[in-house]
């Protein structure tokens, strides 16, 4: 797989291990300070609440059912430990990765994508419930983005669990050339699997346009494309573009990769297709060789390369 | 027996309308994205006489390119009769002409500080783009076209109704290379 050149500009994970050593060494005192914390809270909540229950059942019967509500306020300090210290590391973390990237860009745990600004990406249209977080935004020359996980459910009626739709980071991207319809780039399972077959049954799915037949080889495996006008696709899927689709579908590896043109805009939406969180952080685990700082700050160069691409265009079009 | 081949018969006929439905489906699509390709080949025809008129008075060197460059224009748009292959090769040099014009403006600091012809420039390379495209979506036609023409069993309805293979707009190996500005400025 080719990497284009201009992705080079930014550093590898491995380089920025280095630079990012002593926020991951105090981060991961301050985890061991505020484990051990929780640690002896934990353990004199439940030996507190042993002994309230103990007792609520021999000489202090009148406490009754109220021993387990005196066992839970016990535990309830551990349980702060444990959220602070999962902000604190998220906030403090994720930011100084998004600043190696670009000192001017933006990181907040707390919010997310605005569910109107997502649903104009028209990529996942029947869900129930939207959940957004680890927001990240910024400017790269002069293109404006945003980004963040979001996480959709579908309610499957009656007691049934919903159903996870889509777990993910999503990217909104100002595109650099105008258009008017809508252009649809999803992953191809099918062909990989059962080739040509494959392709003519896709050709009956219309809920999305017309299905495009695009001219490298590597991209039509990769993805399938389907759109309002066949020559506004093209225009907007010119073969850098193409070449760039590819380079982050093997940088995101086995995820899958949905992406829209719509309104002018750019949205691009990794699937992890399960429950974990994109950036989980777990008190009893070490940050130091944490595979999940590696997968999040990667998918975020991707994705941060691709607006570069896009800005890199910018300048020559009438669109400024 | 009767009934085997009554139902042999209606088997037939279906695939028959059906081989019928996407030889003239196919058709049609070749002559959309024809037209939409039209549409920005003939956009680019009408930005070639403002480029011409906004820097003739400068670029005195480059008089020869910009004659060549109105006769082409000329010739595309009196060609109404022009087989699709020639008009596409008229159209090739056009493009290569018109991208000499382009790169000879960057030698002459009066043009460069234009706004009006900067503004020409951006049209014409997005105009490019969109050319560039629509040539995409046309070739993509054309091949899904001359597949059916060309193949068992659809190749032989074709072949009955008149159906023959059409060209595609290529860009030729002279024109793919690029502008020499060498002998450009040499000219």
């Amino acid at each position: 797989m080719n990497t284009p050149n201009h992705a080079s500009q930014f550093r590898s994970f491995e380089e920025l291990e280095k630079s990012l050593k002593s926020t991951i060494e105090s981060l991961e005192s301050y985890r061991i300070k505020q484990r051990r914390k929780l640690l002896l809270y934990a353990f004199l909540g439940l030996i507190g609440a042993v002994l309230v229950v103990y007792l609520s059942f021999t000489i202090l019967s009148f406490l009754g059912g109220w021993g387990f509500i005196v066992a839970a306020a016990c535990l309830y300090p551990a349980a702060a430990i444990n959220l602070g210290y999962q902000k604190h590391v998220k906030q403090t973390l994720v930011q100084s990765l998004v600043n190696s990237i670009d000192k001017s860009f933006r990181y907040s745990a707390s919010q997310g994508l605005l569910r109107e600004r997502f649903d104009e990406s028209h990529l996942f249209p029947s869900y129930s419930t939207y959940g957004s977080e680890d927001y990240i935004t910024g400017k790269i020359g002069q293109t404006a983005f945003e980004m963040g996980e979001v996480t959709l459910h579908r309610d499957m009626g009656g007691d049934n669990v919903d159903k996870l739709v889509f777990k993910g980071l999503v990217l909104i991207a100002d595109f650099n050339k105008h258009f008017q319809t809508k252009t649809f780039v999803l992953p191809d399972a099918g062909e990989k699997l059962f080739g040509d077959i494959a392709t003519y049954f896709q050709s009956f799915s219309k809920k999305k346009g017309e299905l495009i037949y695009l001219e490298d080889p590597e991209f039509e495996k990769n993805y399938k494309v389907y759109a309002d006008d066949p020559i506004e696709s093209r225009y907007i899927l010119s073969s850098s573009l193409m070449m760039r689709l590819n380079w982050l579908k093997d940088k995101v590896g086995k995820y899958k990769v949905y992406i829209s043109f719509v309104n002018e805009k750019m949205f691009v939406a990794i699937d992890y297709g399960y429950w974990k969180n994109l950036f989980e952080v777990n008190i009893h685990k070490t940050l130091k060789k944490n595979k999940n700082v590696e997968v999040f700050y990667n998918q975020m160069l991707a994705c941060v390369s691709m607006i570069d691409e896009l800005n890199l265009n910018t300048r020559i079009w009438t669109k400024l | 027996m009767t009934i085997v081949y009554i139902i042999l018969g209606v088997i037939s006929l279906l695939i028959l309308f059906w081989i019928y439905n996407s030889l003239v489906g196919k058709k049609n699509k070749v002559e959309y994205a024809f037209s939409g390709m039209d549409v920005y080949l003939k956009k680019r025809t009408d930005l070639v006489p403002n480029l011409v008129a906004s820097v003739k008075q400068y670029m005195t060197h480059e008089q020869e390119i910009l004659t060549e460059v109105t006769r082409l224009r000329t010739q595309i748009i009196d060609g109404s009769k022009l087989s699709e292959e020639d008009r596409f090769k008229l159209e090739n040099q056009l493009a290569r002409k018109v991208a000499q014009v382009q790169l000879a403006v960057e030698n002459y600091p009066q043009l460069k500080a234009d706004n009006n012809v900067m503004q020409l420039q951006r049209a014409l390379t997005e105009i490019e783009e969109q050319i560039s495209a629509a040539r995409r979506a046309y070739n993509g036609a054309i091949l899904s076209y001359n597949n059916s023409v060309g193949m068992f069993p659809t190749m032989l309805l074709a072949a009955i109704l008149g159906y023959r293979r059409k060209a595609s707009f290529e860009i030729s190996e002279e024109e793919r290379q690029n502008v020499d500005v060498k002998s450009l400025f040499n000219s």
